[in-house]
């Protein structure tokens, strides 16, 4: 307020300056007036005096004159006496009458020319008194002369006092005409300078009085103002006291509950909520948790430590976006489950801040009131000024757990370095150890071969001491034969293309005697993948060599005489290859046009045959018959020695049901019964050969029965474990005329047979066929007999490992064999 | 019965070659049965090498029924030259042998043949082949065309 000052000071200044100021003029005109007034009044006052001073000249005049005229008319002296002191006066007279009116030539001039007159006079008076005093008589022109001088002088004074006396009626007119204007002028400059002096100070005294009343103002809003930040100031110490307990969190770099609790009491006392909830987010969960919270009355509406979904609490877009102040809970448009829950607990007004640390969002404050629109603006800068300190001290609180988890791991990390380092030189002394007292021979070279470290066991295979052999490279002492392969692998491993290597090689002794080693090369690379030195693993294999090169030797001569039998036997086998195919085609034909010929003689000249001779031809076509099928055995025995058999799982259901449709003509013939048990299990077999198998052994059951005896059989199945592998024995039981225990192992030869053709016609290799089937499946057959008590034959093959839903297999033989 | 065709029956036993000619007269086959008796003149009829120029004499057959055991070149090798011909690679063969051997069987196959029957000693079932062949063959099989030669 400066230059208000300054104006204010001008101001008064001049206030005071113009009415002093003032007053001086009008007394200067006023003085300026009455001293002309006042030198008209002395003008006519001199005026006065010149007319009076001139009367007196004009009476002194007249006293001389009429001294003179007595004194002459007399004689005597005494009247000459006024003369003569008029005489005395009337000099100075006239010259203080000329003095008077010095500033006036007309009047100057006259009363020089009348003392010029008066002194023309006397001049004339003198010599008359001395002729009277002679008592002479005067002469008459003198007389008139004088009279005429005397009138001239009278004459002249009275023009002298005429225009004295019009001067003075002049100068008194000018005088009272000074007066009026005096009067007048004074008047109005004392009007006019009143008004001016009234004007004035009525305009500084209203600008001082402007002035003063803004001053007034300024002060009293400057009172105003103090007076609000006072309250201010008071609230700012709430809302500090409010934010020490959160600093003090963040100084203690912790966050428990009571302290947010406090916090938020602290609030309470300048901001109106009546529940306040903290709320902490997992942006990545997408999860919201109370974390602390005060309610004035009552219960929370969340209690602490409830966990949603962050939809839930707050759209997360709404939070990014900053407060978010609903005044109106009620008539809230889309509001979050959170603010619904809030609602029926009769909250009207809500106000949500986030919690934000370097524009992540890490939870929020939400202040509820039951009054509608109860945060002002001031309350959400204190809202928001807490939630900034709550958010972090969050923040905090979070680093400081992170920091004491990496501090813990750290922790861990040196625990386990420290172990690890214990662990090390414990292995280190292990190895080295390992390393000195090892049986084979170790040794590190480096990548031109020489040796840098040798173990004992080294130096015992090959004959130094460790000094000669450092001094040397593995190329000196490796046996030239095996050295290009060492040296090529050795190349190939610093190359990078293997990483390791091993190799059988001879060694030069130092008494120059071979040693065969086993050496094992892995290559140690520095952090550069530079290679730094080779590991080479050495082991005396001399002993093992020797006993390989007998072994070696056996075996040569071995495979020498394998080659030679699997010659003789591929020879064999191509001769039978040759016989085989050669009986399929040559030694059938003719037996077959025989066949032939002989039924076109019985179709085309049956008539002209006597029937004995008939009966020759039909013994030629069973011959023939006889013999086909016999060739069909043998070649279907010499086949199952020579094909390739595929096992697989087969079900003997299906392979027993096969063989009786195939013995179809053979057991209509004889009305064989046949009992086959419910359900056989699966065995692994070559299905076909199986079943010729199973065909040959229900055919020879049918067939060696006394021929008063209707045939009845059984076929059933039974599991045993041998070394714990599942077998399965199909059992075919007969009633037949059995078999006595002398022949039982020959029947099953090719060629075997027990009874003539008559009684039982055969081929003989039916048995041998199922006995070679059998074999080549891997599995086994055999008979338990009884001359005159039928036979058991029975076949044995590897089961198929049940499945656990398979049903279970009656397997034991039917109850009644005769059903 | 169709007679323009014929059957090529390959076949180096002249009592075999009976007992077929005898089973298609019982059968009823008017179809004319030509016969060679080797592979080289099988292979000779079907090329139409002398002696068998005259196609009017020696037609080509609509039908070979093959024997695999044969002087000169086996039923094997007529087959694989009749497969491998350009004009004749679709004829029908069938090979009538008496052979059971799994190898033959499955080689024949290999080769091409469109079916294996084993010569029966029964003459009454060497008259149902025949039948069959006859009807199957002749009588209702679609014949392929040949491309000329």
């Amino acid at each position: 307020m400066a230059i208000p000052h300054i104006r204010f000071r001008q101001r008064l200044t001049l206030a005071i300056a113009l009415p002093v100021v003032l007053p001086l003029l009008l007394s200067g005109i006023s003085i300026w007036q009455i001293t002309r007034l006042l030198s008209a009044l002395e003008s006519v006052d001199r005026t006065g005096q010149v007319i009076a001073q001139a009367n007196s000249a004009q009476k002194l005049v007249l006293d001389m004159e009429t001294g003179f005229r007595g004194y002459l008319l007399t004689g005597e002296s005494e009247f000459l006496e006024p003369y003569e002191q008029a005489s005395a006066l009337i000099e100075p007279s006239l010259e203080e009458l000329q003095n008077l009116v010095a500033d006036n030539p007309s009047q100057t001039q006259r009363i020089v020319e009348l003392t010029a007159e008066f002194r023309r006079w006397e001049q004339q008076v003198l010599p008359a008194i001395a002729r009277r005093q002679r008592g002479g008589l005067e002469p008459l022109s003198e007389l008139r002369s004088r009279k005429q001088l005397v009138d001239q002088m009278r004459q002249q004074i009275a023009t002298f006092v005429a225009t004295e006396e019009q001067l003075r009626d002049q100068r008194s007119q000018r005088a009272q005409a000074a007066t009026q204007s005096v009067i007048v002028t004074s008047g109005l400059l004392a009007i006019g300078i009143g008004v001016i002096l009234a004007y004035f100070i009525y305009r500084q005294i209203l600008r001082v009085s402007q002035a003063y009343e803004g001053a007034l103002q300024t002060a009293q809003a400057r009172t105003q103002e103090s007076e609000q930040s006072a309250i201010s100031l008071q609230r700012s110490a709430q809302r500090l006291a409010a934010l020490h307990d959160v600093d003090r969190a963040i100084l203690a770099t912790e966050l428990d509950k009571p302290l947010i609790d406090n916090a938020l009491t602290q609030m309470g006392q300048v901001v109106p909520y009546q529940e306040a909830l903290v709320a902490v987010f997992d942006l990545e969960a997408e999860t919201a948790q109370v974390l602390a919270g005060i309610r004035q009355t009552g219960d929370l509406t969340m209690p602490v430590g409830t966990r949603l979904a962050l939809a839930d609490f707050a759209p997360e877009q709404s939070l990014l976006h900053g407060v978010r102040y609903i005044q109106n809970l009620p008539t809230a448009e889309s509001c979050p489950p959170v603010l619904v829950r809030l609602r029926s607990h009769g909250f009207l007004s809500c106000l949500c801040v986030p919690l934000r640390v370097n524009n992540t969002l890490v939870g929020a404050l939400n202040l509820s009131s039951v009054k509608p629109a109860a945060f002002d603006e001031e309350a959400q800068e204190i809202a928001v000024e807490v939630a900034n300190q709550l958010a972090i001290a969050l923040q905090q609180s979070r680093l400081r757990w992170r920091l004491q988890a990496t501090n813990q791991q750290l922790q861990h990390e040196l625990q386990e370095r420290l172990q690890a380092e214990m662990e090390l030189r414990e292995q280190e002394q292990l190895f080295r150890s390992t390393f000195n007292q090892a049986a084979v021979g170790i040794a590190h070279v480096n990548s031109d071969g020489r040796w840098l470290r040798v173990n004992e066991k080294l130096c015992q295979i090959v004959g130094y001491t460790r000094s000669e052999l450092l001094q040397r490279t593995f190329q000196d002492i490796t046996y030239s034969e095996d050295l290009d392969i060492d040296v090529a692998y050795f190349h190939q491993m610093l190359a990078d293309e293997i990483q390791t290597y091993s190799m059988e090689k001879r060694y030069i002794r130092k008494d120059h005697s071979l040693v065969w080693i086993n050496l094992t090369v892995s290559l140690v690379r520095k952090s550069t993948r530079e290679p730094d030195y080779f590991i080479a693993v050495v082991e005396d294999i001399s002993d093992r060599k020797q006993a390989e090169d007998a072994l070696q030797q056996l075996n040569d001569t071995l495979e020498q005489r394998v080659r030679e039998r699997t010659a003789q036997l591929a020879e064999t086998n191509q001769e039978l290859e040759a016989f085989t195919y050669s009986v399929s085609h040559d030694l059938r034909a003719p037996l077959r046009t025989m066949q032939g010929f002989a039924q076109a003689l019985l179709e085309d000249c049956g008539d002209q045959i006597e029937n004995f001779c008939k009966s020759y031809v039909d013994s030629i076509i069973d011959d023939a018959v006889q013999m086909n099928g016999l060739i069909s055995d043998l070649l279907d025995y010499s086949r199952l020695t020579r094909t390739q058999i595929n096992l697989q799982p087969t079900n003997l259901n299906e392979v027993v049901a096969e063989a009786l449709k195939q013995s179809t003509a053979q057991i209509e013939e004889k009305q064989a019964q046949i009992n086959v048990a419910a359900a056989l299990p699966s065995v692994i077999a070559h299905r076909s050969t199986l079943i010729q198998a199973v065909t040959n052994l229900v055919g020879n059951a049918i067939k060696f029965v006394a021929s008063t005896t209707q045939p009845q059989i059984d076929i059933f199945a039974e599991e045993t474990y041998q070394d714990e592998v599942r077998w399965v024995r199909l059992w075919i039981v007969d009633n037949g005329i059995g078999i006595g225990p002398e022949h039982q192992e020959r029947i099953f030869r090719v060629f075997e047979r027990l009874h003539g053709a008559e009684s039982y016609p055969g081929t003989g290799i039916g048995l041998a066929i199922v006995r070679k089937g059998l074999e080549r499946m891997g599995g086994q057959a055999g008979v338990e007999s009884q001359l005159g008590h039928g036979s058991r034959f029975w076949i044995a093959l590897p089961g198929v490992v049940l499945a656990l839903n398979e049903e279970t297999h009656d397997l034991t033989p039917p109850h009644s064999p005769d059903r | 019965m169709n007679t323009e065709h014929t059957i090529l029956l390959v076949e180096d036993n002249p009592k075999d070659v009976f007992l077929v000619q005898r089973a298609a007269r019982k059968a009823g086959i008017t179809t004319p049965l030509q016969v060679v008796s080797d592979g080289d003149a099988a292979v000779g009829y079907l090329s139409g090498d002398a002696p068998y120029g005259d196609r009017a004499a020696y037609p080509l057959p609509v039908l070979v029924l093959l024997d695999l055991k044969l002087p000169r070149r086996s039923g094997a090798e007529v087959l694989l030259w009749i497969r491998q011909h350009p004009h004749l690679r679709r004829l029908p063969v069938v090979v009538l042998t008496s052979s059971r051997q799994y190898t033959d069987i499955n080689h024949i196959y290999d080769l091409g043949a469109n079916a294996y029957i084993v010569k029966p000693p029964d003459l009454d079932q060497l008259v149902d082949i025949l039948t069959t062949l006859n009807l199957h063959w002749i009588t209702y099989n679609e014949k392929p065309q040949f491309d000329m030669m």
